[in-house]
């Protein structure tokens, strides 16, 4: 259970970051209507404002480079933890920034994995 | 909102532990509200009171930090059986092993200082997530170490949290 979890976590998160870094739109797709983001302290609830938040960071394109990747399974079954710690490329931004993050994976009724927690900090030097 | 804390009896030597209860029947929704429950280990207990999530969440963290910087060995009343601690990669389940972890670590004192703290409830079964970035100053180091964080707190039967997911990773420049 515990290296499926690590398989579904690694795919998840290159999944994630792929749809990040180049559609970011789409990331739509992976939040539902109770969902919850914290990002940078400022904490939003449900798709639409998720997706908008998202969509107006301010900057066009960035890359996630993926440092290290943690999972643990949650408590309701199916259900997925996961903690992130990379780096972000922005081409406005000479270095790029660290960054850890978690996200909660839990399954909708229809049986997939949707992210129902998600919490963002840059790491500051 | 503001937390008082009832007074403790002078000759009472209790120690006085910390434990977050979800109101009983109630699902936490984003900004809803969490109970604190004040309980001495020698009886009576106290009130519930009222907290927000982010203070619940903070107070936890920072009853966990002070335990671990006191005595680690303390932590273990903070897991359960099927708590599962990764640490730097590596993966522990259950309180004995988690805390036989952690008071091996290679060092004897360290001091936790915390930078930010996220919550946000984890569903219908009352957990909360906890996000922690910081710093860990070790004795004898000349420069902190930076970390981050997560925890899953879960409800007990008795009305109060343990960790049941509890993930950790140095932050390296």
């Amino acid at each position: 259970m515990e290296e499926e979890g690590d398989i579904i976590g690694k795919a998840f998160v290159e999944h994630y970051y792929q749809l990040f870094d180049n559609e970011r739109a789409s990331l739509s797709s992976l939040y539902q209507p109770d969902s919850m983001l914290t990002f940078e302290g400022q904490q939003i609830l449900g798709v639409h404002d998720i997706s908008s938040k998202l969509q107006q960071l301010p900057f066009e394109r960035c890359r996630h480079v993926v440092s290290t990747i943690d999972t643990q399974p949650s408590s309701v079954h199916g259900s997925i933890l996961i903690f992130v710690s990379g780096s972000i490329e922005i081409p406005e931004e000479e270095h790029p920034l660290r960054f850890s993050q978690m996200f909660h994976l839990v399954p909708s009724p229809e049986g997939n994995l949707f992210v129902q927690n998600d919490i963002f900090r840059l790491n500051y030097g | 909102m503001e937390l008082t804390l009832p007074l403790l009896e002078p000759s009472a030597n209790a120690v006085v532990s910390i434990c977050f209860s979800p109101k009983p029947g109630v699902v936490p929704k984003h900004g809803g509200t969490y109970f604190l429950s004040l309980t001495s280990l020698t009886p009576p207990n106290f009130n519930l009171t009222r907290m927000d999530p982010d203070a619940v969440a903070k107070a936890f963290v920072d009853h966990y930090y002070s335990t671990f910087d006191a005595n680690r060995a303390n932590l273990g009343n903070l897991y359960q059986d099927n708590s599962m601690l990764t640490f730097e990669g590596q993966k522990i389940q259950g309180s004995p092993n988690i805390v036989a972890k952690l008071s091996s670590l290679p060092f004897q004192q360290c001091k936790h200082s915390v930078s930010t703290v996220d919550c946000q409830p984890s569903g219908p079964t009352g957990g909360m997530l906890v996000f922690v970035s910081g710093n860990l100053q070790l004795a004898g180091e000349q420069h902190a170490l930076k970390f981050s964080q997560m925890f899953h707190l879960m409800p007990t039967p008795q009305g109060s949290f343990f960790v049941q997911n509890d993930i950790f990773r140095l932050n390296y420049a």
